[in-house]
């Protein structure tokens, strides 16, 4: 399955929704992303770990450092209000965008 | 922007931390992606290189997020390690830069560190703001009045505007104070009100300042020590209060209370060691002329008047209240209204007076060269940018954001500033005390001067400064995000940056107008000082000693006895081998500065009138033994000498200067005219006798150097005051006589001795020192500058030729001969340099007024110097340009446009 680089502001989006779905750390992340795009979409992680640092500056998500299963600490991520927020217009815009394009793309 | 900086303070706390949970959050990532793996079924050798395969970097990956994680000291650090090894591949240059910087800065922080000492330092006064002299002047001469001890008390009394007043005696009031069995010693003195201390808010450091009942007539005398001389001559021991000292003032000696100790700030006025109570004081006068008690304290004028202003008033309106209440008393002062008024001074200009200014200017002049240095580096800076635009591009390619690319090329500039202000101050230690010693006497507070916190402060200030004055136009010229496509659209040599171009000479523009008001400056400041050295000071100071007799009234305490002494003293000085003349004054030229006797003095037949009061200008009063003016080489113009008929019983005579003569009796012969001087303590009521003017000499100056007063010499045996100052003609060099003096002094009274032995040269030199001074100062300002300015132009000449060969080859090639390219190459530079000389002679004509408190007999737009300078800077401009271009002429047509 080739890796699809997404955007980074794609990236972003699909972030705070796997966060939506609950706290998490950046493996798990990346693996929600393959697993519910079912394969279609795999973030790198050279975009991914920079990605979330971003959306911390911003607010949009907030970490710590916690114990694991393993014996590493592990970050974990939270979805903020702000950032509950951010992902609901965004997805809006998203959609119109992608419903656009689709028009387009099945025009006559 | 607030969470970026929350983000950067919290990197603050623990760079390794920061980077131990990048590294843990990483590995437990690719920790996981193994586990995943094995149980997909592969081995753990082979799930762990899957999962970092799959990972794709994950050194890279904590690179980045451990940049992005780290707070702002790393960044900075980062930075400095950059720009140190960038500023390491280029040694010459950033040598040359640091230089011209620190002798920029290590000037500036000199030069603050005197204004400091002298000017901004606090001198133990309450609100000085608030505190104004109070004179009395004339339209008639351009000298002060003082105030007498009575028009202190009406106007205390009698103004609102003032929260109190208070006056103080002039220094060369003296007493002569033995401490124990010591030897006495001469001591200058401030004869004050008890209010003195009060009005300028001075606190001492032990003890108390004076109450109201030390100022009463018969109160017991009383003293407070200056801080220098309790450290010296009393051990700095603070159980020096409440002890007794003798000393001898007008009266036998007697003893002194001392009440308190100022602190070692406290300097007011200047040369005061001691301060005493003016009422004990002026009764003393009184007992001794045995005069009315009242004729001194109300006709004495001898105080300077010092007022607080009150909350409410400004100096205009005290001023004004003032002048209302000159007209009440102006009858009984016998003031002419007409002529006369009061005036205010702010105190902070009557203690620094001409200094203040002087500091000020130079302290503008060295900021002036301070930019020109800046502005030179940064078209160094310009200059060298055109090297560093490929290395400027790809970095911004490979994601270097503007930001951080002025950030690092800032980090070089304050690097370099960093470096420049270090060896700056160095420059600045090591310079200091030469700078002081050059300086003129009449500063006060000058042997303060040091590199202290302040002044360590301001140059870190100006290190700042210079690294964005220097620093920014260049880094934002070269971190422009527009560079890459100007690289890869220009081709080599033929278009240059139009902006760069225009900036570069903008900048020596601006450096030739800056170096063209200093240069200004210095020429009217050489002129100054030419004429002053010029100048007739009516006495031929060359070869002549003067010192003054120590004990010479403890010795010989009746008038006649120190009379005989004197005269006999000075008849066996002329008869010393290479001895010439041998003379005695009451006060030497420019001892005190404006400071001397003032008579004021009737015709005869003359009446006390207004008409008089504004005929007669007031007179210098000096009293001379015979030998005087032979010995200062004072030229006798008409008549006769004074000489030993004149004494005590013959007639009064008095001898006059040319300029007295010309304005008092012009067109005719003042031989033998009359008049009168009025001396206060001359006893008792009666007019003073007629004096007869036999003789004219030549107008001399003996209190200011810039203008001659009216004289009147009067014999010592029928002065009122003695001699104090003896001067000596000797026909070799007088210091290599003094021995001799000395010795003869010694025999002929082993207990006396000379004191302050100097030669008239020296005084006339020391007097001169402030325009000097400055001369000295402005020219090294003006000289740096200048060459600086010229290096620069020298510089961008030379680019241009280097740039522009392609397009020289390209004219000698179609016809133009070498010479013609040449002119081209100067007029690059002459076109610059016209109009930094253009702007800057404009600037210098509004800013030269400054100056005219500085000059001597020269206005501060001299058409002369004004035009001196034009052609010097001038001809230096088109030399800087015409040495580069001259390289044009050597361009091979052929080669030049090859290398296109």
């Amino acid at each position: 399955m080739p890796k699809t680089d997404l955007l980074q502001g794609t990236l972003d989006l699909l972030v705070l929704k796997i966060l939506a779905l609950g706290p998490n750390h950046g493996w798990g992340i990346s693996n929600r992303i393959r697993q519910i795009s079912r394969e279609g979409l795999q973030a790198s992680q050279g975009s991914l770990y920079p990605a979330l640092h971003r959306l911390e500056i911003r607010g949009d998500v907030e970490s710590e450092m916690t114990a694991s299963e393993n014996n590493r600490r592990a970050r974990l991520y939270t979805l903020t209000p702000k950032g509950r927020r951010r992902l609901a217009a965004e997805t809006t815009t998203w959609e119109r965008f992608a419903l656009s394009i689709h028009r387009i793309l099945h025009a006559e | 922007m607030l969470a970026r900086l929350i983000a950067y303070v919290r990197g603050l706390a623990g760079r390794h931390r920061i980077a131990a949970e990048v590294d843990d959050e990483l590995q437990f990532h690719v920790e996981m992606e193994t586990v995943a793996n094995v149980d997909k079924g592969m081995s753990p050798a082979e799930a762990r290189q899957m999962a970092l395969r799959d990972f794709g970097g994950v050194t890279q990956t904590k690179e980045v997020v451990r940049d992005l994680r780290r707070g702002w000291p790393d960044a900075v650090q980062q930075d400095v390690r950059y720009a140190l090894r960038r500023l390491g591949r280029d040694p010459w240059f950033v040598g040359t830069t640091i230089l011209i910087l620190a002798v920029g800065i290590g000037a500036c922080t000199a030069m603050f560190s005197i204004v400091q000492a002298v000017l901004l330092r606090p001198f133990g006064v309450d609100a000085p703001d608030r505190l104004v002299m109070v004179w009395t002047r004339s339209t008639q001469h351009s000298a002060v009045g003082e105030l007498s001890y009575k028009t202190y008390r009406d106007l205390r009394a009698r103004t609102r505007s003032f929260d109190d007043v208070a006056i103080l005696g002039s220094v060369n009031w003296s007493g002569t104070m033995s401490i124990g069995a010591g030897e006495p010693f001469r001591v200058p003195c401030s004869a004050v009100s008890a209010t003195f201390f009060d009005v300028l808010g001075a606190r001492p450091l032990h003890g108390r300042t004076f109450r109201p009942q030390d100022d009463e007539r018969s109160a017991p005398r009383v003293l407070i020590l200056s801080h220098a001389l309790w450290t010296q001559h009393f051990g700095g021991d603070p159980k020096v209060i409440g002890r007794s000292v003798i000393v001898r003032e007008e009266a036998p000696a007697e003893p002194f209370e001392i009440v308190g100790v100022m602190p070692a700030e406290f300097f007011f006025p200047r040369g005061a060691q001691y301060w005493t109570p003016a009422g004990p004081r002026l009764s003393r006068m009184a007992q001794r002329a045995r005069g009315p008690m009242d004729d001194v304290f109300n006709r004495l004028n001898v105080f300077y008047g010092l007022g607080r202003l009150a909350p409410d008033s400004t100096i205009s309106s005290a001023a004004a209240e003032t002048n209302v209440f000159l007209n009440q008393i102006a009858e009984e002062l016998k003031i002419d209204r007409a002529t006369t008024d009061i005036v205010l001074t702010p105190i902070v200009d009557h203690i620094f007076g001409r200094a203040r200014l002087a500091l000020l200017a130079l302290l503008g002049a060295v900021f002036v060269m301070l930019l020109v240095a800046c502005v030179n580096v940064a078209g160094l800076l310009f200059a060298r940018g055109a090297s560093r635009m490929r290395e400027m591009a790809v970095r911004a390619a490979l994601g270097a954001g503007r930001y951080v690319l002025m950030r690092q090329l800032m980090a070089e500039s304050a690097l370099v500033a960093l470096a420049a202000m270090i060896v700056g101050v160095g420059i600045a230690a090591l310079t200091l005390d030469t700078l002081v010693a050059l300086s003129p006497a009449d500063i006060p507070r000058l042997d303060a001067t040091a590199l202290d916190r302040p002044v360590l402060l301001f140059a870190i200030a100006i290190a700042v400064a210079t690294t964005l004055l220097v620093g920014l136009a260049p880094a934002a010229h070269l971190s422009r995000p527009s560079l890459a496509d100007e690289l890869k659209g220009a081709a080599s040599g033929v278009a240059h940056s139009s902006v760069r171009a225009r900036t570069r000479r903008g900048l020596i523009a601006a450096q030739l107008a800056a170096t063209l008001v200093l240069v200004v400056a210095a020429g009217l400041c050489m002129n100054s000082f030419a004429r002053l050295a010029r100048l007739d000071l009516g006495f031929d100071p060359g070869n002549v000693l003067t010192f003054h007799i120590n004990r010479f009234e403890t010795r010989y305490p009746s008038r006649s006895q120190r009379h005989d002494a004197i005269e006999q003293l000075l008849s066996r000085f002329e008869r010393l081998p290479h001895v010439a003349a041998a003379g005695a004054v009451f006060q030497r030229p420019f001892e005190h500065g404006p400071i001397g006797v003032d008579s004021s003095f009737l015709l005869e037949g003359q009446v006390e009138s207004p008409e008089s009061r504004a005929r007669n200008p007031m007179l210098n009063s000096e009293s001379v033994t015979s030998g005087y003016f032979r010995s200062m080489g004072i030229r006798l113009v008409r008549g006769r000498n004074v000489d030993a008929r004149d004494t005590e019983n013959s007639p009064r005579v008095v001898i006059v200067s040319e300029a007295m003569a010309a304005r008092v009796w012009p067109g005719e012969d003042p031989i033998g005219k009359r008049l009168r001087t009025s001396e206060v303590v001359d006893g008792g009521g009666r007019p003073a006798p007629l004096q007869t003017v036999v003789g004219v000499v030549a107008t001399a100056r003996y209190r200011e150097i810039e203008s001659p007063r009216f004289d009147l010499y009067v014999p010592l045996r029928q002065a009122e005051s003695d001699v104090q100052h003896v001067t000596v003609r000797t026909t070799i060099d007088p210091l290599l006589v003094a021995p001799a003096i000395a010795a003869e002094l010694a025999s002929f009274d082993k207990a006396l001795s000379a004191d302050g032995v100097t030669t008239m040269d020296e005084i006339v030199r020391r007097t001169r020192g402030p325009w000097r001074f400055n001369m000295l100062v402005f020219s090294l300002f003006g000289a740096v500058a200048l060459a600086l300015a010229a290096v620069g132009l020298f510089a961008l000449v030379a680019y241009e030729v280097m740039q522009r060969s392609r397009e020289i080859g390209l004219r000698m090639a179609l016809g133009a001969t070498r010479g013609s390219v040449v002119r081209l190459m100067i007029v690059q530079g002459a076109k610059p340099a016209a109009v930094g000389l253009a702007i800057g002679l404009l600037a210098s004509l509004l800013t030269a007024r400054v100056l005219s408190g500085l000059l001597f007999e020269i206005t501060p737009t001299d058409p002369a110097t004004f035009t001196g300078v034009l052609v010097l800077l001038g001809a230096v401009a088109l030399l800087a340009s015409y040495v580069p271009a001259r390289r044009a002429a050597s361009v091979d047509p052929q080669e030049a446009l090859r290398d296109s």
